[in-house]
């Protein structure tokens, strides 16, 4: 086996110890520190857009929900409005019923009292010709000179007996 | 066949350029040119893909930040926050092994990993370092590891010795897996490839399609074996630093 | 309503915005399960480590106190007392953190979702 071969340890060895420092100084000097630095920017700089992100979304979801807010308010507000404006409506209207009511009972009392003062007064009339009549009558027939006051009184008289 | 070369060949070590410092021998080798390009696509993909630092990567820098953050999450998972101080060892180790590794999934490449004394001089580096931080953080109390809690003391004559060398076999098995799986996944693609060539046209479709198959295992390995040479060192830190079993 | 116009609604959006918090979190190391087959090479490797190591260190010591070939039995047994156990030490805390991590994937969701 060439591997056992005594005489060709030492520059084997001697070449190992070379390239192997060499190796260890340009990895600890150079080029680990140079990975270290850029993945230490990289992950730096995902955290700080992936903070961003998160404090975007954030924004966004507050944003959202003053929207909510806002809309709720205003459709709360406009309900109330209404609310007060149909109320008004019906007070009001309610207010227009009772006047008119009470305007038409006062007309009809009003008709009621003509009536019954035409009716007092075609009585009264009734009465007063009747008595005339009748004072004419018995004038007339038994020649009795009949007071207009007794005359009436019969009239009244009669007039009530019959209805 | 005038070359009819053994699976074995392919680990044979190559002198490119001899040197030699001090009396020993630090010849420029096959192993040491693939050590020098893993270094380079190490370095290439883990500085040249990062240049634009960019915040949406693309397919490199993707592959350069998985690999640091798996070997991150490892050490972590298993050290905890103390062991963030050896992640650049810990990540080079890993690095280093899985690129060795795959380059050798190359044909007529070299894999340094299936060398023994390439990984026993890993998995002896990670040993004593290991050792040096559990005395470093414990003092002597780092001693106390080797003794089981909860054990009738006469026991403790066999357990300790046993936990001792529990202690000493780590650096061996780790570097043996290592090795081990190395060079029999390497040599058995070379063993059906040299069947793919002597069959030729005609007959060489099956081996062709196993070794098709085989590769694809192999490249699971390659990964695989530097993830269990990784965890065995992050689970024998976290020994080190938090002494206990 | 059904208007294709309309923006998207928050709730949608908030669904949005929580998978990419949740993409954002730290993605799970894959988790490599390979129980059966790496225990049994796992614990074979162990063993004749295990054994191989005991017997030298034996060995070793046999031929420094003069006692070959005690130690070396003795430490070949010892050897493979402490591979096995090294084999059901690691496999166990590999397996231990697979889990605790599958229970963390887990909690992790439902944690979310809460």
């Amino acid at each position: 086996m060439p591997q056992l071969n005594l005489l060709d340890f030492p520059p084997q060895l001697v070449w190992l110890a070379i390239t192997f420092v060499i190796l260890y100084l340009v990895m600890a000097k150079v080029a680990l520190p140079r990975v270290a630095e850029v993945l230490e920017t990289r992950a730096e700089r995902i955290r700080d857009d992936l903070d961003r992100a998160t404090e975007l979304r954030n924004e966004a979801m507050a944003a959202q929900a003053t929207y909510e807010k806002a809309l709720a308010e205003a459709r709360a507000q406009a309900q109330n409005v209404m609310r007060e404006t149909s109320a008004k409506l019906t007070a009001a209207a309610a207010a227009r019923q009772a006047e008119l009511a009470a305007e038409l009972t006062a007309k009809t009392k009003a008709a009621e009292a003509t009536i019954a003062a035409a009716k007092a007064k075609a009585i009264a009339d009734l009465q007063s010709v009747a008595a005339e009549a009748a004072r004419s009558a018995t004038q007339r027939l038994i020649g009795v000179e009949v007071s207009p006051a007794d005359a009436a009184r019969v009239a009244a008289a009669t007039l009530k007996e019959r209805g | 066949m005038a070359e009819q070369h053994s699976p074995l060949e392919q680990f044979q070590i190559r002198r490119l350029v001899p040197i030699e410092i001090g009396g020993v021998d630090a010849s420029f080798t096959n192993s040491a040119v693939f050590m020098v390009i893993a270094v380079a696509l190490v370095t290439l993909l883990m500085t040249y893909s990062m240049r634009g630092r960019a915040m949406v990567p693309g397919r490199l820098q993707s592959i350069a930040e998985l690999g640091y953050e798996f070997i991150a999450n490892m050490l972590q998972e298993n050290v905890g926050s103390a062991g963030r101080k050896y992640f650049p060892f810990v990540f080079t180790l890993f690095m280093f092994i899985l690129f060795s590794n795959l380059l050798g999934m190359i044909p007529y490449s070299f894999t340094p990993t299936s060398h023994i004394v390439v990984t026993f001089a890993m998995a002896f580096v990670v040993f004593v370092g290991v050792t040096v931080i559990g005395f470093a953080r414990h003092g002597l109390h780092f001693l106390g590891y080797f003794v089981p809690k909860d054990v009738p003391w006469p026991l403790l004559f066999l357990l300790v010795p046993i936990e001792v060398l529990s202690y000493f076999i780590r650096p061996v098995s780790l570097s043996l897996r290592l090795f081990a799986n190395m060079m029999a996944g390497h040599t058995m693609l070379k063993v059906f490839a040299g069947f793919v060539v002597a069959l030729g046209v005609l007959g060489g479709w099956a081996p062709l399609a196993f070794v098709v198959a085989l590769t694809g295992l192999e490249i699971g390995i390659a990964f695989l074996q530097a993830y269990v040479f990784t965890i065995l060192t992050c689970l024998y830190l976290n020994d080190a630093v938090h002494l206990h079993h | 309503m059904g208007d294709p116009n309309s923006p998207p609604s928050l709730g949608d959006f908030d669904k949005r915005l929580r998978a990419a918090r949740k993409a954002a979190e730290p993605p799970e190391a894959p988790v490599t399960r390979q129980r059966e087959l790496g225990l049994a090479y796992r614990v074979a490797i162990e063993m004749v480590v295990g054994l191989a190591v005991g017997a030298g260190i034996g060995w070793v010591l046999d031929g420094w106190l003069g006692t070959r070939p005690f130690l070396m039995v003795a430490m070949l047994f010892m050897g493979f007392a402490a591979g096995m156990m090294n084999a059901y030490r690691t496999s166990r805390r590999i397996a231990d953190e697979a889990e605790a991590r599958d229970r963390k994937m887990r909690d992790g969701d439902a944690g979310r979702d809460g």
